[in-house]
């Protein structure tokens, strides 16, 4: 769809890039996505998803990523009761509350990740033809990996059945040169957060990443790019206190499009930062790029199964691993780990990476979330608590080099 | 072996120890009940100590290739030992593995009594299909920190089939079964033992067919506790896993001794034939008052033998038989099948028994047959059919408030 490309991009060189320009961006998006017609429209579940086929396809296409919100979770309990997790019923709940952008999907396409989010899926289909694709768990072996690709032809199929044209091994490279251009772009992001004084927030960073699950690269390089050249400018902050501010990480669930309760009270009460995340819509999938040469479907199942591991893959060690590694890199104060009631990878294994947190000397707070808001005032008081007991400790150990 | 365990948990669960389910008046599940109290799960600790191939964890529907390797799956053990000893478990599994309390009761008691028994056992490894429910999956993972060797079988589901691709299907699961045969026993199987095997299995399941179609007439003489039994201590109780108590020739002749007497026993007079569609082991003291409402469960989504494909090599047959259960919803989460599938096959079995009722269960706290049972549930509703759903945490006895629900139900289906 080169036409409607180009005008996009007109468009954007008129705004200012922001992280709430891409908002705006977002936004528009979502609403062309709604009122457009003649073209199709996809939504997708996970971040394994290979966006570079749907670009491919001509598409316009959206995450299902929204969350947050306690009446959507609500709806979604009609078909879920309540033993499920949050963000879960918020995805199905969409649907049933008759959410514009979700119910103008012509087709779901979910890459079975976790057991929530297959059965989700069942119950979507419902609402819009719905279709689920294997994704392996054992990285390391070469038959999941053969198998991956396969599942990726089969995502190629489906989706040349469902817009009536052929999608092109040229035009799926070049789609996998230009979200290697996001995803470089939100890596080196990430890594300006890497200095003392970090120039974005960590709320700021998730809109960055926002707009990579909803707008086509085209769409969005641009803004990236204007956007980089500012931030990476010496000497910009994101905030000019004068005492260093505490660096977190927070690692474990999803956190929804929506779900910023967490980081408004880190953030703007408490005056910390979230330098790094470790969760699928924050960092953790652009640490690694896709191939860019050889067989693109080839490149696209090693580059997916390459990508940061989720802790649904197998062995859970390596996601530990990776998590301690990117609090490490980050040289963050402490770890917020993060799971939303009922989700297994994070819920059950929290243990196998609050140990390894602590011992590499990070403090950790556990925090079993939901989408209620009844919670905010005891949510409050133990990050408070937490986040005063490492700034004690922070001038401890700046009072300690001091006098040294 | 197990059997003594698999009998507590599917006929008289959750019982304290000590007690035995009535006496029944038929001489077969007579003799199927002294095979089943004969053996002891410690005999497989006692296998495992002097040196036998014994794992955690199993496959749904691979037992057979188990069985071809010699190697002793102990899982049932530790399934019917987490329901006795679960007071504890759970609270290890809180504490220790800090799984939150809000994780249903089965993995949590699993993962505590892999605590408590990890000076113990003689067990060093355990296998788990990663298709399994999300949390058992997970859980499996902390059990590395046990010192359990842990491998997992890498699952594939086929989802809405695409019948073209059933060859890949079974060409990626035959590698896994080679792959998994080298880590049990450093081997490939011996096909000529594995097709031995499933031809058995296949003779089993004819019988256990036979059972199930002569119990329409009279569904009291082997009642719903009594069919878990007649599975032969497998896990899903009628499927596929059964060890026939470790002494096949014998279970096989008592086989055809229930066979005889059913087709000799009175048909039964009025009663509600019932379907059951969940994947909880259905309590039996549930089972008992469905019998004494006059109610009669007659087909379940897990109760349908199934049968291994004898035209191909025996190990692509455990792959299509995988893959058949997935695309039928047999086994629903254990095999990775989809519970839409399972709605359409509770359906067929609507129309074979003439069912008046759907019996949902679900465990507590389980989200993944929460869902499962809300769509169920929506299902059958939509067909008039009558439908309950029974949510009971695996591990308590069931209350008198749960018990009532369901004699109302089949009251008013009466």
């Amino acid at each position: 769809m080169p036409t409607p490309r180009k005008k996009r991009r007109t468009k954007i060189a008129t705004q200012k890039a922001s992280p709430a320009g891409i908002a705006r961006l977002i936004e528009n998006e979502q609403q062309s996505l709604i009122d457009a017609q003649g073209i199709k429209k996809v939504g997708y579940l996970c971040a394994y998803t290979p966006l570079e086929l749907l670009g491919a396809a001509g598409v316009k296409r959206a995450r299902l990523l929204k969350g947050g919100n306690p009446d959507t979770v609500a709806h979604g309990e009609l078909h879920t009761q309540s033993a499920f997790c949050d963000f879960t019923k918020s995805c199905i709940g969409g649907f049933e509350e008759g959410d514009p952008l979700y119910r103008s999907f012509d087709k779901i396409y979910n890459f079975h990740s976790c057991s929530s989010m297959k059965r989700a899926s069942e119950a979507i289909a419902q609402f819009v033809p719905t279709k689920m694709l294997n994704l392996p768990r054992l990285r390391d072996e070469q038959s999941s990996r053969n198998f991956f690709r396969e599942e990726i032809l089969n995502l190629k199929r489906d989706l040349e059945n469902l817009t009536g044209t052929s999608i092109t091994d040229e035009e799926v490279r070049r789609q996998i040169v230009l979200h290697n251009q996001a995803r470089l772009l939100l890596k080196k992001f990430s890594e300006l957060r890497k200095r003392k004084n970090p120039p974005l927030s960590g709320k700021e960073y998730l809109e960055l990443v926002r707009g990579y699950y909803y707008l086509p690269p085209e769409t969005l390089l641009p803004s990236y790019e204007e956007l980089y050249r500012r931030y990476e400018k010496p000497g910009r902050a994101a905030k000019r206190d004068d005492k260093p501010r505490l660096r977190l990480m927070v690692s474990g669930s999803i956190v929804a499009d929506g779900d910023r309760r967490l980081l408004d009270i880190v953030e703007d009460e408490l005056g910390a930062d979230v330098v790094i995340e470790d969760h699928c819509a924050g960092f953790r999938p652009f640490h690694h790029l896709v191939p860019e040469t050889g067989d693109p479907y080839q490149a696209l199942a090693d580059g997916y199964l390459d990508q940061a591991p989720c802790a649904r893959m197998k062995p859970l060690s390596e996601s530990v691993e990776f998590s301690a590694r990117l609090a490490q890199e980050y040289n963050v104060d402490g770890v917020l780990y993060v799971y939303l009631k009922f989700c297994a990878c994070h819920g059950i294994s929290k243990i196998d990476f609050t140990t390894r947190f602590q011992e590499i000397g990070l403090p950790t707070l556990e925090i079993s979330s939901d989408y209620s808001q009844s919670d905010h005032g005891q949510l409050k008081t133990r990050l408070e608590a937490f986040v005063e007991m490492l700034n004690d400790q922070k001038n401890i150990d700046h009072e300690q080099y001091a006098n040294a | 072996m197990s059997n003594t365990l698999v009998l507590e948990e599917a006929s008289s669960l959750p019982i304290p120890t000590g007690e035995r389910p009535p006496p029944t008046k038929s001489p077969g599940l007579e003799a199927l009940l002294a095979m089943a109290q004969a053996s002891d799960f410690a005999d497989i600790e006692r296998a495992a100590g002097e040196g036998a191939t014994v794992v955690w964890g199993f496959i749904m529907g691979w037992n057979p290739l188990f069985r071809a390797l010699n190697v002793i799956s102990g899982e049932m053990g530790l399934i019917a030992d987490s329901i006795k000893f679960s007071a504890d478990a759970v609270s290890v599994a809180e504490s220790y593995f800090q799984i939150p309390v809000e994780t249903c009761t089965p993995v949590k008691a699993r993962a505590g009594l892999h605590h408590m028994r990890r000076k113990t056992t003689n067990i060093k490894r355990h296998v788990q299909f990663a298709g399994d429910c999300g949390m058992s999956d997970v859980m499996s993972e902390l059990l590395r920190k046990e010192g359990l060797e842990v491998y997992a079988v890498e699952p594939i589901s086929p989802f809405k089939f695409d019948p073209t691709r059933r060859d890949e299907f079974v060409r990626f699961y035959v590698d896994e079964i080679q792959r998994l045969s080298h880590w049990l026993v450093g081997k490939p199987v011996d096909e000529t033992i594995l097709a031995a095997e499933l031809k058995t299995r296949n003779v089993v399941a004819r019988k256990l067919d036979r059972i199930l179609e002569l119990r329409l007439r009279n569904p009291f003489h082997v009642s719903l506790a009594d069919v878990f039994l007649l599975g032969g201590g497998s896990f899903d109780y009628f499927a596929h896993d059964t060890n026939y108590f470790e002494n096949r020739r014998k279970y096989i002749a008592i086989l055809d001794q229930l066979i005889e007497e059913l087709e000799n026993v009175p048909e039964a007079d009025d009663f509600v034939p019932l379907l059951k569609v969940g994947g909880c082991p259905f309590c039996g003291e549930l089972c008992r008052v469905v019998d004494e409402a006059n109610g009669a469960i007659v087909g379940n989504n897990m109760l349908e033998p199934a049968l291994y494909r004898e035209d191909v090599s025996p190990v692509e047959s455990l792959a299509h038989f995988m893959l058949d259960q997935q695309i039928e919803g047999r086994g629903e989460d254990k095999s990775g099948g989809s519970f839409t599938a399972t709605a359409h096959h509770i359906s067929q079995q609507l129309r074979k028994t003439n069912a008046r009722g759907v019996i949902v269960t679900g465990v507590t706290n389980c989200p993944y047959t929460s869902i499962a049972q809300q769509y169920w549930h929506d299902y059958f509703k939509k067909q008039n059919i009558p439908v309950i759903v029974m949510v009971a945490d695996t591990h308590v006895k069931p209350t008198e408030e749960v018990k009532m629900r369901l004699k109302a139900f089949i009251e008013m289906l009466a």
